[in-house]
């Protein structure tokens, strides 16, 4: 028997929409949406320790690096300890639930500053010079740039899931 | 009583993720003892890139400039001590970083 061309489209029609209903509800799930969260937020402590911690440890290079840089050298030494600081105190934040949403403010923020940093080498340096540690070192700034974008999304996704727990939470009761 | 310990069971795992992140680095930067061979970064002097380990040297603060483009660094198996900074190992590295090598 021939399928009805009208009826077939409302049928695939009828499945797309299931499937970004299923997408949506996934998303909603309070459950779903607090271990997305959380394994972002693990993953946001991943990288700034990692950071804090080489930045420490290779303290001279990391300072000798700065010291080259238009603009920071003058604010080396501050800089070089403002940095790995405030990665460590963010992360302390991202430890504890309760302080985990204040902890993925300030990774944001510490990000962008670090992407703006970037973007201004890449259009105003005359030498760029490469001081970056850890699992980046081997990117190029423009790679870096796009990691570090990609982190900053990571980070306002699990943001944005908070506030949906939050308002599902809130509706039921 | 539940959330306090689903909260706690998220301490945990991200004091983990703390370990591991740590430990991670600490194994990345150990340094040989006598005797043991270690791979570490070496700065190509030369600029050209070849296998001598004359022309590559240890530097603690040492650095590659993005610009001018010329073999800056590559990694070389090393045991301590060193003469002169110059790996006396194998070379690791398939081509040298690009770069330009800042001894300063």
């Amino acid at each position: 028997m021939p399928v009805d061309p009208i009826n077939f489209q409302s049928i695939n029609i009828t499945i797309m929409r299931t499937t970004v209903i299923d997408m949506k509800s996934l998303l909603f799930n309070p459950k779903v949406a607090e271990r997305l969260t959380f394994g972002i937020s693990l993953a946001c402590l991943f990288l700034f320790i990692i950071s804090a911690y080489a930045k420490i440890e290779g303290h001279d290079k990391f300072i000798l690096g700065l010291s080259k840089v238009q603009f920071i050298g003058s604010y080396a030494l501050w800089v070089s300890w403002a940095v790995p600081v405030s990665e460590i105190a963010i992360s302390i934040l991202l430890i504890h639930p309760l302080t985990q949403r204040y902890g993925l403010l300030g990774f944001t923020g510490l990000m962008m500053v670090f992407t703006l940093y970037i973007l201004g080498m890449l259009l105003w340096a005359e030498k760029l010079p490469c001081h970056c540690n850890l699992i980046i070192e081997k990117l190029s700034f423009s790679q870096h740039l796009i990691f570090n974008v990609a982190f900053i999304a990571l980070a306002l996704l699990a943001l944005r899931l908070m506030k949906i727990k939050k308002i599902i939470i809130f509706k039921l009761l | 009583m539940t959330i306090k310990m689903t909260n706690i069971k998220k301490v945990v795992l991200s004091l983990l993720v703390v370990g591991i992140a740590v430990s991670t680095q600490a194994f990345k930067n150990a340094k040989p003892v006598n005797g043991q061979f270690a791979t570490g970064i070496f700065y190509n002097i030369s600029g050209i890139e070849n296998n001598n380990p004359q022309n590559y040297v240890f530097s603690e603060t040492g650095d590659c400039l993005d610009l001018p483009a010329a073999a800056c660094s590559a990694t070389w198996n090393y045991t301590l001590p060193l003469t002169n900074g110059h790996p006396n190992g194998s070379k690791v590295s398939t081509s040298d970083e690009v770069g330009t090598y800042d001894g300063n």
